[in-house]
């Protein structure tokens, strides 16, 4: 019987992501289908992750794992055509894609997020036009930097830079790359998802942050400066100009316009386009003249309701009852209908206006009877 | 269905969130912003923090953590909670919110929905929204929960139907005046001769035929001559409403 994913140790979840088939579950071992012989002999312990092939005769830890899928699998199948398919979809030079540690399998592009020893931590996925996604890496890591370049090779003495996105940081080295100037790129998953313990590995470090001109990517800068500010040796980040053009626009939006690298660089500053230390953001804790609200709000309109008539588009909504009135099912119902951006309780009344992406997060019910629940109600629809 | 929800929906069960931790505090933002998620659900709100049913003190370095993910995610939150324990005396006349357990979660919400099972076989409730801060107050609506298997359904539908009552008393009084007025379709009565018929307070079908007829359910005219100027009731020709009823039939599929 196939072992449910809900199911399956967070230790085996990558193995389980990146094709080993797990179909029975014996003492402290999981047993399934090897991913490199397709026999059913590939055995993993539950608790630590060691791993045995019997018919392949290699075995290790998780990061094995990872780095032979890595090796055996993705790195093999980024070819030509993968990297002319991704050059064109997102108008990058091909050098961008050259010499990359990139590789590719049935979900897209394999992008090896790689600890600062070098081992592989986590494989995260990206098919074109979609956004990357991740499993849990080894120990939970399913957020992670991901260095374009041999991470071994990058000195103390190369500029780093830190870009938004995957595509972004391709961008950003196939411009370097075409001007022959040395330095290693790097995607930070989010602009304020910068894990602390990354720090060290820029500790003497040039490193540029080159964060997209929207909202998210100045306060991105802010996140940066609190946890880089002391530890790189030089920072500077990437403060855009005024031009109207260019708002909302990232990196690779300027380069593939074709607009000059040094006048990119000539925006470098020391100083980040906001802070977020505790000084600073106190700065930020001030009255706003009236008008200057306004316009700042001028394009800004009341969302819509996210389901009409019954859950309003801003503000936090909480439905509360005594226990067994079908709270969970209500919740259920409500994700069901967000995400399909059809009616909630089959009334036209209670439409979706746009279908959004939601999170269910539960610590108290078992995930079976999330899953079943979820399941029937998706039929339920499905029949109508 | 116009999109896949699956291709959209994140699930995380039992996977150890504790949202008093400040590290599961910047984990829930950061996975929030890399998953571009825009709706998060937590169901229930206690399952994540154990300040819910606490002072408002206790309850404000959530608080303040809620507003903080919001504010750097743009998230959007429903959440579930449970109320205090029901009187087992006397009619509970406190508002809806009021019931709700730990009073200081009720200050920082913007729509709260409360819901109460209605008498039979269980698969009905009663969805009651009230008191909303930036819009109007939707009305409420029974909720009818309908499987294949009520152990284990592989195949659900929860659909809605508004009402005119907002608390279950006030419904079984609704759906038994409807059912008179509904079976006797054509026929108009004065509320006293409801009141003969139906064995009920005046007070009480006044009240229920107010209701009804705010929610378009009835309809009233003003008689005349020998009628001595009653209002008189009908039920109204709406097509598709649910049919009244205090205790819902067994579940059944269609």
């Amino acid at each position: 019987m196939k072992q449910n994913d809900d199911e399956l140790e967070d230790v085996l979840q990558p193995m389980a992501w990146h094709g080993v088939d797990f179909t029975s579950t014996s003492g402290n071992q999981r047993y399934g289908t090897c991913p490199w012989c397709g026999k059913p002999k590939f055995y993993a312990n539950r608790k630590t992750g060691l791993w045995d092939c019997k018919v392949c005769g290699v075995n290790g830890n998780v990061s094995q794992f990872l780095e032979r899928m890595f090796d055996e699998v993705y790195r093999p199948g980024y070819t030509d055509a993968s990297r002319r398919a991704f050059a064109e979809h997102y108008k990058l030079p091909l050098e961008a894609l050259q010499d990359v540690d990139l590789g590719y399998g049935d979900r897209g592009y394999v992008f090896p997020i790689r600890d600062p020893k070098d081992r592989i931590v986590n494989l995260r996925t990206k098919a074109l036009g979609k956004n990357t996604l991740g499993t849990k890496g080894i120990g939970g890591a399913d957020l992670g930097l991901w260095c374009a370049d041999d991470v071994k090779a990058t000195e103390l003495s190369v500029h780093h830079f830190l870009c938004e996105g995957e595509t972004d940081a391709l961008a950003v080295r196939g411009k370097l790359r075409r001007l022959k100037k040395p330095g290693a790129v790097w995607s930070v998953p989010g602009a304020t998802s910068f894990d602390e313990a990354w720090a060290e590995r820029f500790r003497g470090c040039a490193v540029h942050v080159l964060f997209d001109n929207d909202e998210g990517g100045v306060r991105g800068d802010g996140y940066l400066h609190r946890r880089l500010h002391g530890v790189a040796k030089e920072l500077t980040f990437l403060s855009w100009s005024d031009d109207e053009e260019m708002q909302g626009w990232d990196v690779r939006d300027y380069l593939t316009r074709g607009k000059a690298w040094s006048r990119l660089v000539s925006w470098f500053s020391s100083e980040p386009r906001s802070h977020s230390d505790d000084t600073d953001e106190l700065a930020d804790l001030r009255p706003e003249p009236f008008d200057a609200f306004v316009d700042r709000l001028a394009d800004t309109t009341r969302p819509p309701d996210l389901i009409t008539d019954l859950v309003p588009g801003q503000g936090i909504t909480l439905v509360h009852s005594q226990p067994r009135t079908h709270k969970t099912w209500v919740m259920l119902e409500f994700a069901v209908a967000i995400t399909s951006g059809t009616d909630a309780f089959g009334s036209p009344k209670h439409t979706v206006p746009t279908a959004k992406r939601v999170w269910y997060l539960t610590e108290e019910d078992p995930p079976t009877e999330i899953r079943d629940r979820l399941t029937a109600l998706l039929a339920g629809r499905n029949d109508e | 269905m116009s999109e896949d929800p699956r291709a959209r929906l994140m699930v995380s069960v039992r996977q150890g969130w504790d949202l008093d931790s400040r590290v599961h505090q910047d984990r829930l933002i950061q996975m929030v912003q890399a998953q571009q998620i825009e709706v998060l659900i937590l169901d229930p709100i206690r399952s994540v923090t154990a300040t819910t049913d606490q002072a408002f003190s206790e309850l404000r370095p959530f608080v303040q953590f809620l507003r903080r993910l919001v504010r750097e995610t743009g998230v959007q939150l429903l959440l579930t909670h449970h109320d205090t324990k029901q009187r087992t005396t006397g009619t509970d006349k406190r508002r809806h919110p009021q019931r709700m357990s730990g009073g200081g979660l009720f200050s920082i919400v913007d729509a709260p929905i409360h819901l109460e099972k209605l008498p039979g076989d269980g698969s009905a409730s009663l969805l009651v929204p009230s008191d909303y801060k930036f819009s109007t107050t939707p009305p409420p609506v029974r909720l009818h929960l309908t499987t294949d298997d009520p152990k284990v359904a592989t195949w659900a539908r929860l659909r809605a139907a508004v009402v005119a009552a907002g608390s279950v008393l006030n419904l079984e009084q609704d759906d038994k005046v409807l059912a008179y007025l509904r079976e006797h379709r054509g026929q108009e009565f004065s509320g006293r001769q409801l009141k003969e018929e139906l064995n009920m307070g005046q007070a009480t079908v006044g009240a229920s035929l107010n209701r009804l007829f705010a929610a378009n359910l009835v309809e009233q005219r003003r008689g005349s001559g020998a009628e001595h100027n009653a209002l008189l009731w009908r039920a109204a020709n709406t097509v598709g409403l649910p049919a009244p009823s205090a205790t819902s039939s067994r579940s059944r599929r269609r």
